[in-house]
């Protein structure tokens, strides 16, 4: 009775295949991924990141967001919580279990602002937790600063 | 002298099932219409109860799903996982595995690291006894319970004792719930403070595309029987469900989701672990309760919050099913007799139960005996073929509105069919529906009703030869399309 | 006879064929016009968000964004959706900047029309983009403000929201006061409001649990809503309120309408964590056996930091008390900071404490050495 499968998979098959291309770019701009459901907060980002000396990727799927920070390996990932597709803790356990050549800074960027919320991220191993409504100046900071 | 009394009986049958004719279909056409302009209602008031407010949790409503499942290792993981990314402020998710056979519960042990935790579980309703409580890993909000087998009901009980939280919202394990349902469904209890039982919309998942726990697109099932489906839950959730819950008189909120204070829930009881559908039986049980208690309630249909449900595509599975509902629907009517026709409970009492029970329990009957007279006096002459065809077509196109009425309800919601060969296509089909699905589909109610007066009170009944049901329902389907073929030739030759 | 109920069928099968052609032509005319507006409304957002983020960046000035919005009217709804989704993420300079292209001229006139048309889903298309703009002109204020006395509920509760915008206590106070007065609104209707009521600017947090005291005192307010108003005060923490919730509580004479108020002060003051109220608790939970008032002493005793509560929150273990209590109670002793766990441990349960329930908060607590007294 049950044909369908919602094809729903996070441990398997993408083990993490570390791009030796991407790891000789060692002298890259640094890459900050985002990972936002919100399309317009991602277009301001983007245009943010691009006038200054970063590398910048998005993903607005928390499934898709693993993926590509898996594959791309950035240094710093900009991280929402409610995410369609896998929920932000999941996507930062599951890169902090994994065997990546180099972890990166993690930045959790949400609305929840409970204790508990902000526990768990720093719990599960987030490097920096911020709440929206946000600086967006205070954002770059953060990141210039994890970079260094 | 016999043959004058066989005349008026079947003049007086002839009468009735015209007034069943007339009836039937005049109540759908105000529900209908009822359904449009509550529809419209709600649509508009939408977004002045959209909770945007995020403070301290403790004072808005917590939600625990509960999640029975029994036998499902092969899709019990995407179905977590599209619970897990329900967007809600403050839920948790309840697995409650109901003593499956096969390897559920290693699946779920692996898959989420669960690890064994000392929960406390009050007994407040009845259960078989729980084995364990089990926290996950890595969601800090799923909690498993591993308990003895007894049915759905005797599950969901155990998951309302160990939820912690204000409202319960039960799900099936072949359902896929959108993100922001609970959010949705939150308006009722923003509305009205005396909210305890909430429903939404449920839509068929055969056909649409789901990657990744996300819907990709609505499409329509590729199956006949999928197809006649969506007709079916079109009409009977937009304007059944909606039409119902606007005059009050709504009897049953769909297990696939439904949500239900949880104080209430307690209070009456819990789910019923005897009855047969325990979705239905929760809501006249609710009903009566509070009618009695005196107590103010309020049970509500929304449009908007969206539940995509696998529903069975072939004969077996979905003549098990049918009869199951019938028996289901038999059952409550019983155990709750003492409300039909009862003024105490309102329009519930004088006119929703009475119509339930005429229509929806005995219809079958009705319908299925008005075929046989119809074939009787045209073999015997009695009636003009001309006049039988014509009446056939009649009631078939009123059918058919009923069903376009509903597909251009669904226009007012949520995420209809965006694709104009799938509103034509349901279209045709509920044009379809009307010759050899139909018959079919009161065949097997009848025979639920039959199994219900036999006390059987399986869950499902066993099919021991599925691949012959199969062939029989391919048959008898062919053979009622054969009849009407036949009709409509003789009808033209004259 | 036959002839003539023939006649009749075809008329209505005719009837009927013609109103299944019409459906379905409204069904696939509809569904056309939906989905080209869709995709139309998708390539404007995008084009939009573009424009949007020129201005933030400063490459777009505020004078030429003007003047392309007076030239593009159609675009003010998508404009406004998108600004919107933006700035609920942003605070700072960017917030501001979103916040003054909003109350450009534009912008504020085409919603005030709407607010005058007197349609209900135009009036609310208004009244959500009011509550989004954060500097309201008095004008602009009361022209909402005689939304308070619609007809429709809903459109009350939207006015009243989108008064909260204001800084002025003074004039969301009365919005709230407005809105209390309709029994019928629900508590989660309510908290909405007061969410908004409250600003996170603390020069006027005092104003505001003071405007808030006066309508959890008035008579003329139904007694549901002061009681969801007094917990509220304790969610949003006006602390400098605590003394004066106590002092209610102390002299509201306990009868039976009043019940559920205190029952909600007791509440409040628990979530205010304020310990002059076990007393007063203590004393209330003699003098009545309402469950109402055992139920939100509970909670309140368990919030409450402090020893005296817990010990208080121990009695209701006792098996004098219904299950649900026994329950109850047992689950806030779980949820009470780890820090007392130790304390908790050293304790003795009552004599006739229900044995199951104590193994459970043994067991849960995971205390080794935990001694019950039984």
């Amino acid at each position: 009775m049950k044909s369908y499968q919602l094809s729903f998979k996070i441990n398997e098959d993408e083990a993490p295949a570390p791009d030796s291309s991407r790891i000789e770019l060692a002298g890259r701009d640094p890459l900050i991924l985002m990972i936002e459901d919100n399309e317009i907060l991602l277009e301001l980002f983007n245009y943010k990141f691009k006038s200054m000396p970063y590398t910048f990727a998005t993903s607005n799927n928390g499934w898709e967001g693993l993926k590509t920070a898996k594959t791309l390996l950035p240094d710093v990932i900009l991280l929402d919580l409610m995410l369609p597709g896998l929920p932000g803790l999941s996507v930062l356990k599951s890169i902090r279990e994994s065997d990546l050549p180099k972890q990166p800074k993690i930045i959790i960027l949400s609305s929840k602002n409970r204790e508990k919320d902000i526990e768990d991220g720093f719990k599960l191993g987030a490097d920096d937790y911020m709440t929206k409504p946000f600086l967006m100046k205070e954002v770059l900071i953060r990141v210039r600063r994890l970079l260094n | 002298m016999s043959i004058a009394i066989s005349m008026i009986l079947v003049d007086l049958l002839t009468y009735l099932i015209l007034a069943y004719f007339v009836v039937i279909n005049t109540v759908y056409l105000v529900l209908l219409v009822i359904s449009f302009f509550a529809t419209r209602q709600l649509n508009k008031s939408r977004e002045a109860y959209k909770i945007t407010g995020l403070f301290d949790s403790d004072l808005y409503k917590s939600v625990s799903v509960l999640l029975p499942v029994f036998n499902e290792e092969n899709t019990i993981k995407s179905t977590v996982y599209s619970l897990i990314q329900l967007d809600f402020n403050d839920f948790e998710i309840i697995i409650i595995n109901d003593g499956s056979t096969d390897e559920t519960f290693e699946v779920l042990e692996r898959e989420f690291e669960l690890f064994p935790s000392e929960r406390f579980l009050p007994e407040i309703l009845p259960h078989k006894p729980v084995q364990g409580i089990y926290r996950s890993n890595l969601f800090p909000n799923l909690l498993v319970l591993d308990k003895e087998n007894g049915k759905k009901a005797d599950a969901l009980n155990a998951g309302v004792n160990a939820s912690r939280k204000d409202v319960i919202c039960n799900v099936d394990s072949d359902s896929w719930l959108e993100p922001n349902i609970l959010q949705q469904m939150l308006r009722a209890f923003v509305e009205d403070e005396k909210t305890i039982a909430v429903g939404g919309i449920v839509r068929i998942a055969n056909g649409s595309i789901f990657d990744r726990g996300q819907l990709k697109q609505t499409l329509a099932p590729k199956t006949f029987l999928g197809k006649i489906q969506v007709v079916e839950y079109l009409r009977s959730f937009l304007f059944g469900r909606i039409g119902w819950s606007s005059v009050d008189g709504l009897i049953i909120i769909s297990g696939a989701f439904a949500v239900f204070d949880r104080a209430a829930l307690i209070e009456t009881g819990g789910y019923k672990r005897e009855s047969i559908g325990e979705d239905i039986e929760v809501i006249v049980n609710m009903h009566q309760h509070f009618t009695d208690k005196g107590k103010p309630y309020s049970m509500r249909y929304l449009p908007e919050p969206v539940c995509w449900t696998m529903v069975p595509e072939n004969w077996h599975q979905l003549s098990a099913q049918r009869n199951r509902w019938q028996r289901g629907l038999a059952d409550t009517l019983f155990n709750h007799k003492k409300m039909i026709g009862n003024p105490k409970y309102g329009w519930l009492g004088m006119f929703s139960l009475p119509f339930h029970l005429v229509f929806e329990l005995l219809g079958p009957l009705l319908e299925l005996m008005s075929y046989l007279l119809f074939f009787l006096l045209m073999i015997t002459g009695l009636l003009d073929p001309a006049f039988a065809i014509l009446f056939i077509l009649f009631a078939v196109l009123f059918g058919v509105i009923l069903s376009i009425g509903s597909v251009l309800l669904d226009e007012l919601t949520y995420k209809p069919y965006t694709r104009l060969s799938d509103v034509f296509s349901i279209t045709i089909h509920a044009v379809f529906e009307n010759f050899g699905f139909r018959q079919l589909h009161f065949w097997w109610r009848l025979r639920g009703l039959l199994d219900y007066l036999r006390k059987n009170k399986e869950w499902n009944i066993e099919d021991r030869n599925p691949k012959l049901t199969n062939t029989f329902h391919w048959l008898w389907f062919g053979s009622i399309n054969l009849f009407f073929a036949a009709l409509l030739v003789y009808g033209l030759v004259l | 006879m036959v002839s003539q109920a023939i006649e009749l069928l075809w008329a209505g099968i005719y009837l009927l064929g013609g109103i299944t052609l019409l459906l379905l032509t409204i069904a696939v005319f509809t569904r056309t016009v939906k989905k080209w507006y869709r995709e139309h409304r998708e390539n404007k957002k995008k084009e939009y968000s573009t424009i949007l983020i020129g201005y933030l960046t400063r490459n777009i000035t505020l004078d030429k964004f003007e003047i392309f919005i007076k030239n593009h009217p159609d675009s003010i709804t998508a404009l406004f959706k998108v600004s919107n989704d933006l700035q609920k993420n942003l605070k700072g300079t960017d917030k501001k900047l979103i916040q003054r292209l909003l109350s450009l001229e534009p912008f504020t006139n085409y919603y005030l029309n709407l607010l005058e048309s007197g349609k209900e889903r135009k009036i609310m298309e208004a009244l959500i983009f009011l509550r989004e703009l954060e500097t309201m002109t008095s004008e602009q204020i009361s022209r909402i403000q005689t939304l308070l006395g619609h007809r429709e509920r809903y459109i009350v509760h939207a006015a009243a929201v989108a008064i909260m915008a204001s800084e002025d206590v003074k004039e969301r106070a009365y919005a709230l006061k407005a809105l209390c007065r309709d029994e019928q609104i629900t508590r989660l209707a309510l908290y909405e409001v007061l969410y908004r009521f409250r600003k996170r600017d603390r020069e006027q947090w005092l104003e505001e649990g003071t405007e808030l005291t006066l309508i959890i005192t008035d008579p003329a307010i139904p007694l549901n809503h002061r009681a969801s108003i007094a917990i509220a005060m304790g969610g949003m923490g006006y602390y400098y309120h605590s003394r004066y919730l106590l002092d209610l509580l102390k002299n509201i004479p306990v009868e039976e309408k009043n019940i559920p108020f205190l029952a909600a002060l007791i509440e409040g003051l628990g979530m205010l964590h304020y310990p002059e109220a076990i007393v007063e608790i203590q004393r209330l939970l003699l003098l009545t056996n309402s469950l109402l008032i055992t139920r939100a002493s509970i909670r309140a005793l368990s919030r409450i930091d402090g020893k005296d509560g817990l010990e208080i929150l121990f009695q209701f273990l006792s098996q004098k008390y219904d299950l649900q209590i026994q329950v109850e109670t047992a689950i806030q002793i779980i949820n009470v900071d780890v820090l007392y766990y130790e304390w908790i441990s050293d304790k003795f349960f009552p004599e006739d404490a229900n044995p199951i329930i104590v193994e459970q908060i043994v067991a849960e607590i995971g205390m080794d050495n935990f001694v019950a007294g039984i």
